[in-house]
C-alpha cells in the first residue's frame, strides 16, 4: 500500500511525526511505520488521519498491484 | 523507549516486591517478577487498558505472544518426551500443554462468533485431546510388550467424542442434553460414591469444558441475517 502521509503532513503546516501521532492518539513509531509502508492502519485510524489532515482516505492511501493478491 | 504510564509504575512495584522476596529466599518471588513482565501484554490481550497502547503496539503484543506461546508449547512437549524416556511421569508437562492448547483453541473459536460450530469443534477437539492423553498413559505397556488397555480406552474416547461431534452438527441440543447428563452423572458418581473432594481435576478437565460445549451447542445458530429477513 502506498501512502502520501508524509506529503500531507508537510502540507498541513509541517507537522512533526510526534504532533501528528498526538493528534490521532498513537505512538510516533506507528506514524513512522505507516509512512515507511511497514504497517497498514485500521480503517478507524485511516479515517482519523484523513480527518486531521483534512483530506480523504483515498488521497492518503492507495493500493498497489501486490495488495490485490493479498486481499 | 520505556513508556512511563500507570502500568509502568504498577509493574515497577511488582518488580520491587519480587526482588525483596527473592532476597528473602522466598520461592514465590518468581510470581511478582513474571507478573511485572507480563502485566502490560496481559492487560492488552484481555482488551483492558486500551488507552495505553495503539493498534500497532497491540498487534506487536499479539504476534510476540503467539511466538512465545509456540516456544512454550514446543519446549513443554520436548521436556515431556524427555521425561517419559527417563521413566518419570510427565503429567505436569501434559497439564501445561493441555491448558495452553485448549485455551488457545477455545478463545479462537469463540472469537469467530459462530457458537454452534465452535461447540462442535470444541467437542471433537476435546475428545481427541483427552483420548490422546489417555492413550499416552499406555505408552509404558507398549514398551513392556503388554496389552495397552489405556491406549484402547483413549481410542474409544476419541471414537465416542467424534461421533457425538458429528451428531451435534445435525442435533446440537439433544447432544447437549446427553453431555449434560454425562456431566451430572460424573459429579454424582464422584461426590456420592467416591466421597472424594481432593480431586479438583474433574472440574478443570471434565465439567468446565463440558459446560462450555453445552452452552455453545445450546446457543442460537449463526444464521444469515439477510436470508432471515427475506423469509
Amino acid at each position: 500500500m502506498k501512502t502520501r502521509l508524509r506529503k500531507f503532513r508537510f502540507e498541513r503546516g509541517e507537522l512533526s511525526q510526534q504532533q501528528l501521532a498526538d493528534m490521532v492518539s498513537v505512538s510516533r513509531q506507528t506514524i513512522v511505520s505507516i509512512e515507511k509502508g511497514d504497517y497498514a492502519p485500521s480503517v478507524k485510524l485511516a479515517l482519523r488521519l484523513a480527518e486531521v489532515l483534512e483530506t480523504t482516505v483515498e488521497e492518503l492511501f492507495t493500493l498497489e498491484e501486490k495488495d490485490y493478491d493479498q486481499a | 523507549m520505556i513508556k512511563r504510564d500507570r502500568i509502568f509504575y504498577i509493574a515497577c512495584g511488582l518488580l520491587v516486591v519480587g526482588i525483596i522476596l527473592a532476597f528473602m529466599d522466598e520461592y514465590i518471588a518468581l510470581l511478582p517478577l513474571v507478573g511485572a513482565y507480563l502485566l502490560r501484554p496481559s492487560l492488552h490481550a484481555l482488551g483492558l487498558a486500551k488507552k495505553y497502547a495503539d493498534e500497532r503496539q497491540i498487534q506487536i503484543f499479539s504476534r510476540s505472544g503467539n511466538i512465545g506461546f509456540l516456544v512454550v508449547m514446543f519446549g513443554a512437549t520436548i521436556l515431556a518426551i524427555l521425561r517419559q524416556y527417563q521413566g518419570e511421569p510427565p503429567d505436569d508437562f501434559h497439564l501445561l500443554i493441555f491448558l495452553g492448547l485448549v485455551t488457545k483453541a477455545i478463545i479462537g473459536l469463540l472469537m469467530v462468533g459462530d457458537l454452534r460450530n465452535a461447540g462442535v469443534v470444541i467437542l471433537i477437539s476435546y475428545g481427541v485431546i483427552m483420548g490422546v492423553f489417555a492413550g499416552l498413559q499406555g505408552f509404558d505397556e507398549i514398551l513392556a510388550g503388554e496389552t495397552p488397555w489405556e491406549t484402547f480406552a483413549g481410542i474409544g474416547l476419541i471414537v465416542v467424542f467424534v461421533a457425538l461431534g458429528l451428531l451435534a452438527r445435525k442435533f446440537p441440543r439433544p447432544v447437549a442434553i446427553v453431555l449434560m447428563l454425562g456431566a451430572v452423572g460424573m459429579i454424582w458418581y464422584r461426590t456420592l460414591w467416591e466421597f472424594s473432594d481432593k480431586d479438583n481435576g474433574i472440574w478443570l478437565f471434565v465439567i468446565l469444558p463440558l459446560a462450555l460445549i453445552i452452552a455453545c451447542l445450546w446457543g442460537r445458530p449463526d444464521t444469515d441475517t439477510f436470508a432471515v429477513s427475506e423469509q
